[in-house]
């Protein structure tokens, strides 16, 4: 099944200095690479 | 992670940003950046919305006791990263995704293991061809 891009652009995100974004900002002016990690520590 | 920071200016040349998305709250995905002086934007994700989103899954115990992710946690110990107890859901699976700005999907990889990651020179190779067309 493919991923419904759209609206995974759409989601709101919090980013580490406490602001927001929505996640398809990041991809809009230069390619992303998204990293996800396992956990912290 | 050390892989990805040392490659920060290739990424930079062929025009991409790197994201980076953790399962802990803003406060521990502040304290992983700067003790790992992480050079990248990190999303903190603790509800998980965005690895279901991306339909990221959840290791077995096998895999996670398997000979070669111990050997991995102590080669990583090793070489001086740090190894503390850890935060967020130590079974949930990584993953790497590169999205163009047209918001079609480039390259994924969902990990089969915990330690199955692509390299950088894979997700570089990609962005090079992208770059070229």
């Amino acid at each position: 099944m493919e991923l419904d891009i759209h609206a995974i652009g759409q989601q709101a995100v919090q980013l580490w200095d406490h602001s927001q974004a929505s996640l398809g900002d990041f991809w809009r002016q230069k390619p992303l690479v998204l990293v996800f990690l396992r956990h912290y520590g | 992670m050390a892989q990805l920071r040392r490659e920060k200016k290739s990424f930079d040349r062929l025009g991409a940003d790197v994201v980076l998305v953790g399962l802990g709250s803003v406060e521990q995905t502040a304290a992983f950046k700067e003790r790992f002086n992480v050079p990248f934007p990190m999303i903190a994700d603790p509800e998980k919305r965005l690895f279901e989103a991306f339909r990221l899954k959840q290791a077995s115990a096998v895999a996670l006791l398997s000979a070669k992710m111990v050997f991995r946690g102590v080669t990583a110990m090793a070489k001086g990263h740090g190894m503390g107890v850890p935060q967020g859901d130590v079974r949930q699976l990584p993953g790497v995704f590169i999205i163009g700005t047209d918001g079609r999907i480039l390259f994924s990889h969902h990990a089969s293991g915990p330690a199955d990651h692509p390299s950088p020179d894979v997700l570089l190779d990609v962005l090079s061809s992208e770059s070229a067309t």
